[in-house]
């Protein structure tokens, strides 16, 4: 079943130096209790991206100037954008629950995990004091922090940092929601918890069956989680398709750079250069007219800077963005 | 906790110590003495030069300042852990007795102006920080400005001459805190009347302040609001509201707290330039009038008071640091 719906998602700022396009045109489909995978360098806009479906771009600067959401779940389907901030309110920690690159940060400093998590239940959920309190041990209980009693009535700074992040994945499904965005959450993570936490999210997904859009640009962790990848370049998907078809058969250079990119132990890659893609990432502010990857690509030809590209120039039959694929 | 605030009061002791040693040397070493500066006074009735040196002499065998300055000096410690003050050089009251009647007055003014300055601009800080560079916060802080700049002794004048005077309103009493013979009246009119009076002065008091605290607050509020930990609030469906006051507000008045700290000596020592154009019987003008008349008992025992107070201040806005921010301890680091 099709959860989330997104076409066409443009998100712009609006600053001094012109309008940015962080997200241009983002469209994705997410299945229930599935992952999708938003690939892409820093800066290309998946934060806004992920931002933008919870409506938490700060406005002003930024606007979602078009697109479209339908979510859908037991209420039936409804556009996000559409919702009055009221609704939307209804819609965040309770249908769709957001997880954080910096666990650290994302936390109040000032107050208990156990209030931080309770008060999300109880503004969703309701009911008495004990009935939040132990709705709140069981969701830390259930995120693997030991002795949750006691864990529950200490402050952010006293957990380390991969407690804080299990803290905040328990705030974040504490009211059972269909969606969790989880933007970065292992980046400020040394490598063992980042596989822990990595471990913990889908046993979580398999246990309450919630889908993930999981924001990263660390591919490891991508073929580790993803079932749907999205790589993302300069504020537009340039391609979308299964974790096997980007892995096995990535069409576009650009995904095709990022995969030769990765460090390997195989035979004969010893003493070897790591490719890398040469160039940077255009400014958003000042896109080109055609394909903002032309200036990096191997293949560019004439046609990919005075031309538009669209969804699928060359039917590959999923979102491939280059005329030569 | 309390081995903690134990050990900071003991340490007062020799800051304090410190404090007083310096006072009282600067104060008397500063040029003139009351002696001189009563024959002076007396002067003018025609004196021959003998007798009003003899009377210099006398005065300064009757108030010990004969003695050489560390001998005063223990002296005046001596009486002065018992909290004995000694009289006043100018009237011969007790000094305890003078600063009783001048505090309570002094309190007053500035606990209302404090409470009047706080009430108004850190609401006033945390709104025009939630929607900055709007009208709104253009309007305040050019108004705010504004106000900041205009000297308080012209403000206090201007007040006079149009509230007070006749010349144009005669609404408001411009001199004092309670009327000619109005301690006769039964005790809610005596409030009515101190309130009456106090209107003038408190506004000149107050305007000044709404600048410094409001900016701050909003300073503070700004750099809260754009913390990662509002975004996980507001992700978690709260109302903008409770995103602001509950997790926004908490954060930004750690910083507000400990200009708490720096409030209990200026509550105590009171604005001279305030006191002094309304006539008011505080601690600002008896400190003034003391100065100006080297009367040495007044000036110690203030200055040890506000001193006391400053510390205690200190370490007061410093506990209260750790009511508010659960990330600051006072017991040894573990680990």
């Amino acid at each position: 079943m099709t959860l989330l719906q997104v076409r066409n998602l443009t998100t712009q700022f609006f600053t001094d130096e012109g309008v940015v396009k962080a997200v241009d045109g983002a469209t994705f489909n997410l299945d229930k209790g599935k992952t999708l995978c938003i690939v892409g360098e820093s800066g290309c806009g998946k934060s806004v991206m992920s931002l933008s479906l919870m409506r938490l771009i700060p406005e002003p600067p930024g606007r979602i100037v078009q697109g479209e959401i339908m979510f859908n779940d037991v209420q039936g389907e409804r556009d996000l954008l559409k919702l009055s901030n009221e609704e939307m309110r209804r819609i965040r920690g309770k249908r769709i629950g957001m997880i954080f690159q910096e666990p650290m940060t994302s936390l109040n400093p000032v107050y208990t995990i156990g209030n931080q998590i309770g008060e999300a239940i109880a503004l969703h959920e309701g009911g008495s004091n004990k009935q939040v309190k132990e709705r709140t041990i069981r969701m830390l209980e259930l995120v693997g922090i030991p002795a949750p009693e006691q864990r529950m009535r200490e402050y952010p700074h006293q957990l380390s940092g991969g407690m804080r992040q299990r803290a905040m994945i328990a705030m974040a499904l504490s009211c059972t929601p269909d969606i969790l965005i989880a933007d970065e959450p292992t980046t400020a993570l040394d490598v063992t918890i980042q596989a822990q936490i990595l471990d913990l999210m889908r046993e979580l997904q398999r246990e309450l069956g919630m889908a993930i859009i999981f924001v990263t640009h660390d591919l490891g962790v991508v073929a580790e989680m993803a079932d749907q990848i999205a790589v993302m370049y300069a504020g537009k998907f340039v391609e979308v398709g299964t974790a096997q078809q980007i892995f096995n058969d990535p069409k576009h250079p650009y995904t095709q750079g990022l995969l030769k990119s990765i460090p390997s132990f195989e035979k004969g890659t010893e003493g070897k250069r790591l490719p890398t893609i040469p160039g940077v990432v255009p400014s958003l502010s000042n896109l080109p007219m055609g394909c903002a990857f032309a200036d990096r690509c191997e293949k560019v030809k004439d046609r990919c800077r005075g031309e538009a590209v669209s969804e699928d120039p060359c039917n590959v039959g999923r979102l491939v963005r280059c005329f030569y694929a | 906790m309390a081995s903690y605030v134990l050990k900071r009061l003991l340490l007062m002791i020799p800051t304090l110590l410190g404090i007083i040693v310096i006072t009282f040397a600067v104060v008397h070493l500063a040029p003139g003495d009351p002696a001189t500066l009563m024959s002076q006074s007396a002067e003018s009735s025609s004196m021959n030069e003998g007798s009003a040196k003899s009377i210099v002499e006398e005065t300064k065998k009757l108030y010990g300042l004969d003695k050489p300055l560390p001998v005063q000096f223990l002296r005046w410690v001596q009486r002065a852990v018992t909290l004995d003050f000694g009289n006043s050089y100018r009237d011969h009251r007790p000094v305890m007795e003078k600063i009783w009647e001048a505090l309570p007055i002094t309190l007053l003014l500035n606990i209302i102006t404090i409470f009047i300055i706080y009430i108004i601009s850190v609401p006033l800080g945390i709104y025009t920080a939630v929607k900055p560079r709007g009208v709104a916060d253009r309007v305040v802080s050019v108004v705010l400005l504004v106000f900041y700049s205009l000297p308080s002794f012209w403000v206090a004048i201007m007040l006079m001459v149009i509230f007070g005077s006749g010349d144009y309103l005669n609404w408001l009493p411009i001199t004092g805190i309670l009327s000619h013979g109005a301690d006769k009246l039964p005790w809610y009119e005596i409030v009515m009347n101190i309130s009456w009076h106090l209107i003038l002065p408190i506004v000149c008091l107050t305007y000044g302040g709404f600048a410094f605290l409001s900016r701050f607050t909003r300073a503070s509020m700004l750099e809260v609001i754009r913390q990662d930990y509002i975004r996980t609030a507001r992700a978690k469906g709260l109302s903008e509201w409770r995103v602001i006051m509950k997790h926004g507000v908490r954060n930004a008045l750690i910083p507000i707290l400990t200009l708490m700290g720096t409030l209990l000596p200026a509550l105590l020592g009171g604005s001279v330039i305030i006191e002094q154009i309304f006539s008011i019987p505080g601690m600002g003008r008896l400190g003034f009038e003391s100065i100006l008349s080297r009367d040495y008992p007044v000036i110690m025992a203030i200055a040890t008071i506000s001193a006391m107070l400053t510390l205690v201040s200190i370490l007061l806005s410093d506990v209260m640091y750790k009511v508010v921010d659960p990330r600051i301890t006072f017991d040894k680091r573990e680990g």
